[in-house]
């Protein structure tokens, strides 16, 4: 039983448990007057705070001892490596121990992804966190964490396995209160929040999954108009599938009180790359930014060396995701467009609608060899793309689009037969894709709206949120009933 | 006197706890009525038998195979591979009047393991069961021990309360199993469950056949005589031979399929025929040991397991006239072995057989 948060088990069990004990939890400091409760000498650990790590263990155990036990490990060396650079205070040496500790934890990211041995479910996003801790240490950013704050802050569960990646210093600053726990507003805008990322996840990612997984197995056999459609729906599967676990994680974060940086916003919106990466998975690219970038030189030793560092951080960013040359490709392609953007004078004179089109089919392009991984899955796709326009379907590619739920209705409005339906069923799921994605606020955005209808505390604002709720529940009702056909996060595996 | 009805207005009104009741109680009450119209209807059979108005559909053996053998009323079962599965029980009633009703249990590609947890289920059902016909497919009984073709849906079968929400909560089993059949009024007809639909003569077919076969690449070495042996050994003692023994008055009626020569083929390239033949061997020999076991061995049928161009579908599904046949031989011992003597005899008879047949021939016709 893995604890991914579209399972039965973490809605209705771990999630409510975790709430009612950590709530009990701090209550009870609320009357003890917050006195926090020191374990051993190293270690300000608060009940609250101890708590929610016990639950982010047994959260992570849930995806086995073997991945529990590597993840204990490196949160370990990771810490040894923070109190040898707090000891060690002489210039030389203390950049010889940050090499090693940046070596320390690396090494074991290089062997899992690269090696023989399966990779530890969020290894990919602790390493990025830990680095991002020893880094601020070594720059003295960093000089008074405690073990147990640092514990929470690496498994704090709903961020452990797929971010955002936050730095230790962001993090504790949404937990300075011991005991603080968030008002009704703020816990019914979580909920809200988490039924939305929870939709996007099951009932739009996975639904795009199907065609995706379907065309990437067979993409020598696919028609052209099937190609063109598998990659934009590989495109929308993908976005709906991270956004909507970054709003889940975000939601129950807030449901705790602990608030996480937001790390989408509309990507699909941007008018070109660098904005793009702003806006996906943003805090990826501020890890970037701040340990890579600006380290290097960033824009201060002049153009070449800027685009060099650019491209450099892009190559680096798709070896992160993967060991194939796919993962490399879709760097190099994503780093040579951003480097052509920063080499324009100015931004194009074009409608913003073209911009933005361009940045999306770019984008859209650019996921090929990442969801193919194998280059000639990848070619085969591109062959079949560059082949002549064709707008016929095979009836194997129209039933993976087919929706019991969308088809009963369709058959009873007396649509004839399954290829129509599903045909149908197919330009439903895209354009209500596609409006969400280009058209509709998103998660985060409605969430904040909602929160802010709630503070209005009128009789109409109670009417419409009774509505919102009456909707709330429909999506959860219809996610729940599909937990039984879930897959695994795309991220997971990076 | 304006601020102050304003103030009142938002003392009364709290949108949070409005959303938060409203949604908990929803989302309750709707899963708390999904959760009952499954539960009352109970597609899988997990809960009761089923409800004598209710058109069930039936397609789905992982999830609705054990709910009919612990909760249907039978006296005899019909189980193993996709080898049974064109069986009519109809045929069984009229052919065989000692088991007026018949229950068919198929598991495509059942291994043994497999086997066994029908066989359990079956038994813990309280029905006098008189016979049990299984197919032996020699292929599986060397599978790896406790191992099923295709993971069981465990929630459908172990006694945790708790997970029967994959159940109770499934959007599937809501739509395809309680309202689909409501709407359509089309009731699977159980004397034919699992039964395929492939009666159109364009599969039965050497053309079909061949266009859809690949033969196996020639291995040089033989396969040793004794290399099937302690796995089959080891699945029968640990799946089968347990139920024979705490079930003697149950009569245990096991058959060997008749495979097509194209099979055999497979087998002749594979270079395993004697492996194959003699790990058979021990499969009757074993079973035979029983008092309470019939062996049936139908892969000598010489008119059968020849007719390429009209009797198979591939190298071993054959058409369900085949599967009459078989039962009018439970019924009057056709085919029945006794001993491995008879057994060996009928082993050279094959032997024989795929010596002289002519498959360059038969492969020629692709």
């Amino acid at each position: 039983m893995q604890l991914t948060f579209p399972t039965y088990e973490f809605v209705f069990f771990f999630l409510p448990v975790v709430l009612a004990g950590y709530y009990l939890t701090c209550g009870f400091l609320r009357r003890q007057a917050s006195r926090p409760v020191v374990v051993g000498r190293m270690a300000g650990l608060k009940p609250d705070r101890l708590f929610l790590t016990g639950a982010s263990l047994l959260f992570y155990l849930s995806f086995g001892l073997y991945n529990f036990l590597i993840l204990c490990l490196q949160a370990i060396i990771g810490w040894l490596f923070y109190l040898l650079l707090q000891r060690t205070k002489r210039p030389g040496p203390r950049s010889y121990l940050m090499a090693a500790a940046v070596a320390g934890v690396l090494t074991p990211l290089a062997f899992f992804k690269y090696g023989p041995v399966s990779m530890p479910v969020a290894l990919s996003f602790t390493t990025f966190s830990l680095l991002s801790f020893l880094t601020d240490a070594y720059r003295g950013e960093e000089d008074d964490a405690a073990f147990g704050d640092y514990l929470l802050f690496y498994f704090f569960f709903p961020k452990l396995l797929q971010g955002p990646i936050t730095r230790y210093a962001d993090f504790m600053k949404t937990v300075r209160t011991p005991g603080g726990l968030p008002d009704g507003n703020t816990f019914a805008q979580a909920v809200f929040c988490f039924v939305l990322g929870l939709s996007k996840k099951v009932l739009l990612a996975d639904r795009l999954a199907r065609p995706v997984d379907f065309a990437y197995r067979v993409p020598g056999d696919l028609l052209w108009m099937e190609a063109v459609l598998a990659v934009v729906a590989y495109a929308f599967q993908i976005y709906f599938d991270f956004s909507g676990y970054c709003d889940m994680g975000r939601a129950v974060a807030r449901m705790l009180g602990y608030d996480l940086p937001r790390n989408f916003r509309q990507p699909y919106r941007s008018q070109n790359i660098l904005e793009f990466w702003r806006r996906w998975h943003s805090t990826l690219s501020q890890f970037f930014t701040r340990y890579v970038y600006i380290p290097l030189g960033g824009n201060r030793k002049g153009r070449v060396r800027m685009l060099a560092i650019t491209l450099l951080i892009f190559l680096l960013s798709g070896i992160w995701h993967g060991s194939g040359w796919g993962f490399l490709l879709w760097g190099a392609a994503h780093g040579l467009l951003a480097c052509t953007t920063k080499l324009l004078p100015r931004p194009l004179r074009l409608p913003r609608a073209l911009k933005t089109l361009f940045t999306f089919l770019f984008v859209t392009a650019a996921w090929i060899p990442f969801r193919a991984v194998d280059p000639d899955v990848t070619l085969a796709m591109l062959r079949v793309i560059a082949d002549k326009p064709w707008l016929k379907l095979h009836n194997a590619f129209i039933d993976t689009w087919t929706d019991n739920l969308l088809w009963y209705p369709l058959k009873v409005l007396g649509v004839p037969d399954i290829r129509t339906g599903g045909t149908i069923c197919l330009w439903i799921v895209l354009a209500v894709s596609a409006l969400l994605i280009f058209a509709a606020p998103d998660a985060q955005e409605l969430s904040e709206r909602f929160g802010n209808r709630l503070a209005a505390r009128s009789p109409a604002s109670c009417f419409r949120v009774g509505l919102a709720a009456l909707c709330c529940a429909g999506l959860f009702l219809w996610c729940v009933l599909s937990f039984g056909e879930v897959s695994s996060f795309v991220y997971f595996q990076f | 006197m304006i601020t102050n009805d304003i103030d009142k207005t938002d003392k009364r009104s709290h949108p949070a706890k409005v959303f938060l009741a409203c949604f908990f109680l929803l989302s309750a009450l709707g899963l708390l009525a999904v959760s009952l119209i499954i539960a009352r209807i109970d597609p899988f059979f997990r809960y009761h038998a089923p409800l004598a108005d209710f058109p069930y559909v039936v397609d789905n053996q992982l999830s609705q195979n054990i709910g009919m053998a612990e909760r249907f009323g039978y006296d005899a079962v019909i189980t193993g591979s996709s080898m049974t599965m064109n069986f009519d029980t109809d045929d069984f009633t009229e052919l065989l009047p000692a088991h007026p009703h018949p229950l068919k249990l198929t598991t495509n590609g059942a291994l043994p393991h497999d086997i066994d947890r029908i066989l359990d289920a079956a038994f813990r059902s309280g029905n006098e069961i008189r016979t049990v016909f299984i197919a032996l497919d020699p292929s599986t009984w060397t599978a790896p021990s406790g191992a099923v073709k295709y993971p069981w849906p465990e929630y459908l079968y172990d006694r945790n309360p708790f997970n029967d929400v994959k159940y109770l909560w499934n959007m599937e089993v809501l739509l395809e199993y309680c309202l689909r059949p409501l709407a359509e009024h089309e009731a699977t007809d159980l004397s034919t469950v699992y039964a395929t639909d492939w009666e159109d003569d364009l599969y039965y077919t050497l053309d079909w056949i061949l266009d859809h076969y690949e033969e196996p690449a020639a291995v040089a070495v033989e396969t040793p005589k004794d290399a099937y042996l302690p796995e089959t050994k080891r699945n029968l003692e640990q799946e089968l031979l347990p139920h024979i023994d705490a079930h003697p008055e149950t009569e245990f009626c096991f058959f060997f399929a008749p495979y097509s020569v194209l099979y055999w083929h497979g087998v002749l390239q594979e270079n395993h025929l004697e492996a194959t033949l003699s790990q058979e061997a021990l499969l009757a020999e074993t079973l035979l040991s029983r008092r309470n076991v019939r062996v049936f061995w139908f892969q000598g049928l010489e008119e059968v397991i020849t007719d390429m161009d009209g009797g198979y579908m591939d190298e071993i599904h054959f058409r369900p006239a085949i599967n009459r046949m078989m039962v009018r031989f439970f019924a009057d011992g056709t085919c029945e072995i006794r001993s491995r003597e008879e057994l060996e005899v009928r082993f050279d008879a094959l032997r024989r057989l795929l010596e002289g047949y002519d498959f360059d021939a038969l492969l020629s016709g692709r």
